[in-house]
């Protein structure tokens, strides 16, 4: 609306002028229209709002089972670090204290070095007396403290606190289905980033070589074994008869990714990942030190507390009785792995593989037995797990644009270790593998 | 109490009702004549009205403050009336441009005419000169922009104007019982 080019004419003058004083009112119909149509955009943006809520609730849903599953697998409150045996302790999970005269001054030492004790919090008096372990046992507490050395492991608790926020909105509920339009699909963006929880299956694969209890636990006494307090002792070490059965897995984690080309995306993360599985063993040892009893299990062997305390015993005492220990591994797992993207729509599908390596973290051996201690395995120099291990993955994983930018995603996978989690020089294998789901959440950045 | 438009572009932003049939009652009698100098039937030119309306309650975000609403909202009414009509728009060179350079006659008398009588000459074009004309006459777009906006040349553009105002003047001198040409003559 520049001006006209002829404006010498006044044909086109009089003709602007003629309409552009005219103003008339349109049928009250059409307002009606306009008000039904916005009433009608109202209603398609409260339907998405009312979609967008349904997914949401279906994520926190399932972040909650998530996360219920991971605390129904914590069934302990407490996390004990390296050494789990206790004596005149009310509470063998929250202190451990033992005493000893000094002439177990290499029993002291060997806990004082012991590799896997990292994480515990010792803390030794000294005592100028000498006294038997008889003795040791009918005194009190704090006559003890006087009399000998103490020493006490603390343990560390762990919490997961969850944290929910609620915001009061009102949500609509209207039966506008027929109204849905289909909205333009979208390709995948060429960033995202996103968050994940999983469970599945977890096989250990076990194998072991050791099946006596010399072997087991290294257990090399000067006197011999004892079938119980009462009977005659012998040289020969009793058969181990151990086994490590399947459980599950549970993770969670975050997720980076990135795609390359047209059908090809790169994706890696880090997870904390907790596996599950059942010891079974069928001796049990028994020592003047501990209240409780140590199962006879190769993963105690080169545990440097226990190893010790069951070393210094001149006679082993042992018993044969059916244990099933849980097992609890931790790992911190980064995960990298190519897709190829089969569909790349509003639904989109992708196979995918890669590797994994698993920063080990520990095991915990535990039982509801209370009279059996819990041992915990820990990485280092004197755990029988390597420190990194890796496994392959490969999965299909399917996702869902439920938002602009938001994809829902799920992915049945399989992952088989690439070497054994455990050391060459253990006397054990263990080469785990499972199937899991795995969904989350995936923010687009494009 | 009557609201300035600032005060309703706010309040219609956020979707308020009441305001939305503000604006429209506040535009919409200057908007109508618009649509029915572009559409051929009444019907037709309620339903460029409506769909202009939604639109402009929709986009009001977008709305920049560097014109008049009224202009912005005239804008968006002349685009949906050209998106109804492109459908039916077969443009092409329909004379000689050379021919119509001298085609000027006495001055036309319109305010003989009724507003009515006025679009119904309107209506009455081929709906490409009608278009064109309502371009280029009323609004005051220039041939090149007609041309671009409508993806024609902008020979056609002229020469469809010119048949236009050929059309428009044959049917004015009709009804003013007048002839131009003779009257050129004199």
């Amino acid at each position: 609306m520049t001006g006209r080019e002829n404006s010498e004419d006044k044909f086109e003058e009089q003709w602007r002028e003629a309409f552009d004083e005219w103003s008339a009112e349109p049928p009250k119909a059409v307002w009606s229209e306009i008000d039904r149509g916005l009433a009608y955009n109202d209603l398609s943006a409260y339907k998405a709002k009312a979609a967008m809520y349904r997914w949401v609730a279906a994520a926190v849903v399932l972040l909650f089972v998530s996360f219920g599953t991971i605390q129904y697998f914590a069934t302990s409150d407490n996390y004990v670090i390296s050494v789990a045996a206790t004596i005149d302790s009310p509470n063998p999970l929250e202190t451990y204290k033992w005493s000893l005269n000094d002439g177990q001054s290499d029993f002291r030492g060997g806990l004082h070095g012991g590799g896997s004790g990292s994480n515990a919090v010792i803390a030794s008096t000294l005592s100028d007396e000498n006294t038997s372990d008889s003795e040791l046992f009918a005194q009190e507490e704090e006559q003890a403290e006087k009399q000998f050395e103490t020493y006490q492991v603390a343990s560390l608790a762990t919490s997961l606190n969850t944290e929910t926020s609620y915001v009061d909105k009102h949500l609509y509920f209207l039966p506008v289905y027929q109204f849905h339009k289909k909205k333009k699909t979208t390709d995948r963006s060429k960033y995202w980033a996103g968050v994940d929880v999983g469970s599945g299956s977890f096989n250990p694969n076990y194998s072991s070589t050791a099946n006596s209890l010399n072997s087991n636990l290294g257990v090399n006494p000067e006197a011999g074994f004892a079938l119980n307090s009462n009977s005659a002792f012998d040289t020969e070490s009793p058969t181990v008869r151990e086994n490590m059965s399947s459980g599950e897995t549970v993770s969670m984690g975050v997720n980076f990714g990135l795609k390359l080309g047209n059908k090809w995306t790169l994706e890696t993360g880090v997870q904390y990942a907790r596996a599950d599985a059942i010891t079974e063993t069928n001796v049990i040892i028994k020592s003047n030190s501990f209240q409780e009893v140590i199962p006879a299990t190769v993963q105690g062997k080169r545990v440097p507390e226990v190893e010790q305390v069951v070393a210094r015993e001149s006679l082993v005492e042992y018993d044969y009785q059916d244990v099933n220990l849980n097992n609890v591994f931790e790992f911190t797992s980064i995960p990298v792995k190519a897709g190829y993207l089969l569909l790349d729509k509003k639904f989109s599908m992708e196979i995918n593989a890669g590797v994994i390596a698993n920063i080990y973290m520990g095991n915990r051996l535990s039982t509801e037995d209370p009279n059996i201690a819990e041992l915990t395995i820990g990485p280092g120099d004197a755990s029988p797990y390597r420190d990194l291990s890796f496994s392959g993955q490969a999965g299909l994983e399917l996702g869902y644009r439920f938002m602009k930018r938001l994809d829902v995603i799920l992915e049945p996978n399989y992952r088989q270790s690439i070497n054994t989690l455990t050391k060459s020089n253990s006397n054990f294998i263990t080469n785990p593998s499972g199937f899991a789901l795995t969904t989350g959440l995936r923010y687009n950045f494009n | 109490m009557t609201f300035s438009d600032e005060d309703l572009i706010d309040a219609c932003s956020k979707g308020k009702r009441k305001a939305q049939e503000e604006l429209y009652a506040r535009y919409s009698s200057k908007m109508y004549p618009i649509a029915l100098r572009y559409s051929k039937m009444q019907q037709e030119a309620e339903d460029i009205l409506q769909e202009a309306f939604i639109k402009v309650f929709k986009n009001i975000n977008s709305f920049r403050k560097d014109s008049s609403l009224a202009y912005w909202i005239k804008r968006i009414v002349i685009n949906t009336a050209l998106n109804h009509q492109r459908s039916k728009l077969y443009l092409y060179p329909m004379v000689d441009i050379g021919d119509l350079r001298n085609h000027t006659g006495p001055e036309l008398i319109l305010s003989n005419f009724t507003y009515e009588e006025l679009l119904a000459m309107v209506r009455r074009l081929p709906t490409g000169c009608q278009v064109i004309f309502n371009l280029y006459a009323i609004e005051g777009y220039k041939h090149h922009e007609i041309a671009k906006q409508l993806n024609i040349s902008e020979g056609t553009s002229k020469s469809q104007y010119a048949r236009a105002k050929s059309l428009l003047k044959e049917w004015i001198s009709v009804n003013n019982n007048i002839d131009y040409d003779r009257a050129g003559e004199f």
